[in-house]
């Protein structure tokens, strides 16, 4: 985890603009193969998983309550052949996904490493090093995630739901129908639990990096704290940055403590009810024993992911905001001191400005204004009279 | 449930180091919420068992509800049980989760306040010794591994071991043989997992190095963008860049081929088990030895027992990195503190400030002497100077002055009292450094010009230190004048107007003795003069030692010690040391030529 976080963001209501995303995935261009085959394979998974289910009903109703212990042999052995296929799926699904994971984040930090070489002086001395860092280091990794985890636990999630929904409909539509009424509850509950516990989280984040700086400080400077006498006072400071990080750090995770039990609870209710009238269907036949535990086995692959999909939406906010610092870092043109027909490198002009204007901030203010009359000066000088040492632009 | 931050007590570094194993340690450090984290057990059992619970009642309910027809209100009776026994397990997880999280984040807070107090009280020794990189790490990230250990993987354990248990009777209690050999895999499941774990721990600190490794890489490439830019040394810098990003790269794919083979190969174990476990429930449920409810809740049992022991594996292996963690932490824990408040003279008439010293040898260790047979006077008010190259030793003896350190031979006598009765803290009290490079705290100017008041100070007051200090008028530019941030995330200041902001806040320390080290070397001219007047005003009645590299800062002294490895080579006033041969001369002669050749190449710059 990068220990680079900038102060001022905090990805809450971001809004999900279809340019910045279409832009994300293009960075996926070059890696489009091995995202096929993760997706493939995981659709593949997924699909699997839904045919477990479907042999577990046939074990209960055509092997043990028709006592066929041939049908029984027979179905596991399907059971084990699938599961072989699936455990090559996973690999291929896990490497697949991984590596493409690996190749965006070392395309997204080499382009921007890359270019920050171009960029002029004058916007390193008003861009903050933590900020860059910030964007190279953990901006790309939360890109990076949304491309490859993100896609594929979504492609995982739909594919279960929508297979499951099939499923269930097929089974008993009417009992489908309880369950998929419940559906709109969760999913709004999944969202915002998922979206509270994000913003305690980063705010969290934003305690640490503060608590982090301070004590950074305080080692650092520790011959003049302890010159002046200031121990006492730093740590009641220090108190006050624990207290805040400890006060979300805890929400964050007392909210994350209530949010699976609360899904639970919501679909205990439907559960239930699908037990109450499934059980009654059961007696008029409408429905297998079989069948009954195969429909409860599709509602948890139905529930299950929805809870995946709030996270996924919710790392999407995290990913576009990040995306937006990146691209507008990408953006940024290299500055105008790289002109083909600048006389100085732009680092003469400095060295010359330290030496004549006693004031950082008022250097910066006026250096455009001097820069013209240096440049005309200096060329007759003979102490500035050498080989430009500076960037000539290829 | 929560209590309130004070109602805990502090925690006693000595306690937590006494520990004999790390586990004990671990304990000492939850002091004060020992009774949230037992309490946190209970509702653990009471979930697992109500999970367990559920499938056992699923069963139950397919042979007497079901199959037996009764489809009446025992029907509704047994779907409300449903509902209420996941309402048990749903709370029982939540409390559980509660209390642990509670734990862990009020242990972790105390934790973080006593190592940010203790570190800030270590020995300037030893903050000469130790990089300020690792023991950031050891305060941050180090805290944040036991947080997760408190919260997560401990609890993680102990969950798995529950559920194991409570399971494994539940399986039990249907059939026994079924139940044996249900956990066959189970050991094998459990050391492979260990084992994989193990190495893939390593794999992943080996590609976070690396991480590191390319952090420090762009930083140092963004920091020095300017010598890059100078030197045209951008293809190279790519270059570089390019070697560490591709290396993350490969041990990235590494860490991945290893996860994309254990996940499948274990899958294809467990399932294994599962399969032929099932089969022998299923011939059993034909054959009448148990009921096909026992087998529904067989399959649900089951799943539970099996799957979780990979990630117990996962978990044991956190477990010892956690440790290793509490090691670092304890291992900064032991360091002793500097001891502030030892000594008893406080002086009724506050310091004056003549200082001797009686051949004084000072080492930091035992056979690298620093300085050797240190003798001299000065009275109160007076100015001493210090030359000489680099690692003579004059920093090491001012950094005697504060007891930063104490004299290995000898003594120092400060208003004829020994240096060592005067308690540290009040020693400082009555000391003021300016160093070459001086340090300001990321808060407001006003903020860093009070930074060693204790009392209430007025504006004016602030305002007639910064007035002498020549920095007055600067920061009445800013936008925000006196409010201004200092730092990146406010204005950054240049190496004079730094240099002034502190010379205002010793300024209103105002203490008896002053420490200068070269002050005025790293700054550009223009900005010297204003310094050396403002350096003029905050000598004046004040017993001074100034380090100097330019014979120029010190001329007007009225004690010069030239130093050389260690030992005072010549003493006495500039007319006196300038009529002798020697260091002192020499320095002289060379320092006044290059300031002449200096002077002409700016004036001719000028006359442009």
């Amino acid at each position: 985890m990068s220990t680079y976080y900038d102060e001022n963001e905090l990805d809450d209501n971001v809004p999900i603009k279809s340019n910045v995303l279409k832009r994300l995935f293009s960075t996926l261009r070059p890696h489009w193969k091995a995202l096929l085959g993760g997706v493939i394979a995981i659709v593949v998974v997924s699909l699997l998983d839904a045919y477990f289910t479907i042999l577990s009903k046939r074990i209960i109703d055509e092997g043990i309550i028709l006592q066929n212990k041939a049908a029984i042999l027979r179905l596991f052995t399907i059971y084990g052949a699938i599961v072989l296929v699936q455990a090559v799926s996973v690999f291929f699904f896990v490497y697949l996904v991984g590596l493409q994971g690996e190749s965006v984040r070392y395309d997204l930090r080499k382009n921007l490493f890359n270019h920050l070489q171009d960029l002029s002086l004058s916007y390193f001395s008003k861009t903050p090093l933590g900020w860059i860092m910030s964007r190279v280091t953990s901006d790309t990794e939360k890109m990076a995630e949304l491309l490859t985890w993100g896609v594929i636990d979504t492609a995982y999630a739909a594919v279960s739901i929508v297979v499951s929904a099939i499923f269930i409909l097929t089974i008993n539509w009417q009992l489908a129908i309880i369950v998929l009424l419940s559906l709109p509850v969760m999913i709004y509950a999944a969202l915002k639990f998922r979206l509270r516990i994000y913003h305690h989280y980063r705010l969290s984040r934003k305690a640490n990096s503060r608590m982090t700086a301070s004590l950074n400080e305080n080692i650092t400077g520790v011959r003049v704290v302890k010159a002046l006498r200031r121990e006492d006072r730093n740590l009641n400071d220090f108190k006050v940055l624990s207290s805040a990080m400890y006060r979300s750090s805890y929400r964050a995770a007392y909210l994350s403590a209530l949010f699976q039990p609360t899904i639970q609870m919501i679909s205990a209710v439907s559960l239930g009810l699908i037990l109450w009238r499934g059980g009654i269907k059961v007696e008029l036949g409408a429905i297998t024993i079989g069948g009954l535990q195969a429909f409860v086995s599709y509602i948890m692959m139905i529930l299950w992911p929805i809870q995946d999909l709030a996270r996924v939406y919710a790392d999407m906010q995290n990913a576009v905001a990040s995306s937006e610092r990146v691209f507008s870092l990408l953006d940024t043109k290299p500055g105008i001191n790289n002109r083909t027909d600048a006389r100085q490198s732009p680092l003469w002009q400095e060295i010359l400005l330290s030496r004549m204007c006693p004031s950082a901030t008022r250097r910066t203010s006026r250096l455009s204004a001097i820069s013209a009359s240096i440049s005309r000066t200096a060329s007759r000088s003979p102490w500035l009279d050498r080989p430009a040492a500076g960037k000539r632009p290829s | 449930m929560k209590k309130p931050y004070s109602e805990y007590p502090p925690l006693d570094p000595n306690a937590v180091v006494a520990s004999k194993n790390g586990l004990t340690a671990l304990w000492r450090l939850m002091s004060g919420s020992h009774g949230d984290y037992l309490l946190s057990a209970w509702p653990r059992a009471i979930s697992a068992t109500a999970r367990a619970g559920l499938y056992l009642f699923l069963g139950w309910f397919v042979d007497h509800i079901l199959k037996e027809s009764r489809f009446g209100s025992e029907l509704l009776l047994s779907a409300a049980g449903f509902v209420g026994l996941i309402l048990v397990q749903a709370t029982s997880s939540f409390l559980s989760n509660q209390l642990a999280a509670q734990t862990a984040e009020s242990s972790t807070r105390r934790l973080r306040d006593m190592l940010f107090d203790h570190i800030q009280r270590l020995s300037f020794a030893y903050h000469a010794e130790v990089k300020t990189g690792d023991l950031l790490e050891r305060a941050s990230s180090d805290v944040d591994t036991l947080r997760r250990f408190i919260s997560d993987q401990a609890v993680g354990v102990a969950r798995i071991i529950a559920i194991f248990i409570i399971n494994f009777t539940a399986i039990m209690q249907l059939n026994t043989r079924l139940a044996l050999v249900s956990i066959i895999i189970v050991p094998v499941i459990l050391v492979g997992s260990i084992l994989f774990f193990r190495k893939l721990s390593k794999a992943y600190e080996a590609y976070q190095e690396q991480e590191a490794v390319i952090s420090t890489n762009l930083q140092e490439n963004l920091s020095g963008v300017r010598v890059v830019k100078a030197f045209a040394r951008q293809t190279f810098e790519i270059d570089k860049f390019e070697k560490n990003n591709y290396e993350k790269y490969k041990r990235g794919r590494k860490l991945n081929l290893m996860h994309s083979l254990f996940w499948p190969i274990s899958d294809t174990f467990c399932a294994a088990q599962l399969v032929g476990s099932n089969i022998l429930a299923a011939f059993m449920a034909i054959d009448g030895v148990i009921t096909l409810g026992n087998y529904i809740s067989f399959t649900g049992l089951l799943g539970w027992l099996i799957w979780p022991i990979r990630n117990l594996g996962r978990l044991i292996v956190d477990t010892s990195r956690a440790l290793v963690s509490l090691k670092r932490v304890t291992e900064v824990l032991r360091v002793a503190q500097e001891p502030l408040l030892e000594g008893s003279y406080i002086p009724a008439q506050g310091v004056q400030g003549s200082i001797s010293f009686d051949h004084v040898s000072f080492a930091y260790e035992k056979d690298r002497p620093v300085l050797e047979d240190i003798s001299f006077e000065c009275q109160a008010g007076q100015v001493v100077a210090l030359l000489g190259s680099t690692g003579s030793g004059k920093t090491s003896l001012v950094n005697l002055l504060p007891r930063f350190y104490d004299v290995t031979a000898g003594k120092i006598l400060l208003d004829g009292v020994d240096l060592r009765e005067y308690p540290r803290h009040y020693l400082r009290s009555q000391i003021g450094i300016v160093e070459q490079e001086p340090f300001l705290f990321s808060c407001s100017i006003r903020d860093n010009i009070t930074y060693g008041i204790t009392r209430e100070v007025s504006q004016e007051e602030i305002e007639q230190a910064a007035r002498e200090a020549a920095i007055h008028d600067v920061i009445m530019e800013f936008a925000n004048g006196y409010d201004t941030l200092v730092g990146e995330r406010g204005v950054t200041l240049s190496g004079g107007q730094k240099q002034r902001v502190a010379i205002a806040r010793t300024l209103l320390i105002n203490p008896r003795i002053l420490i200068l080290d070269d002050s005025t070397s790293s700054v550009d001219m223009e900005t010297e003069v204003e310094i050396r007047q403002a350096l003029q005003t905050l000598m004046e009645n004040r017993t001074t030692f100034i380090i100097a590299h330019r014979i120029q800062s010190i001329m007007s002294a009225d004690l010069i010690l030239v130093f050389d490895q260690g030992k005072i080579v010549q003493s006495g006033t500039h007319d006196r040391l300038i009529q002798q041969t020697g260091i002192y001369r020499s320095i002289y002669e060379i320092q006044t030529r290059i300031d002449s050749a200096l002077q002409e190449e700016i004036d001719r710059v000028h006359v442009l």
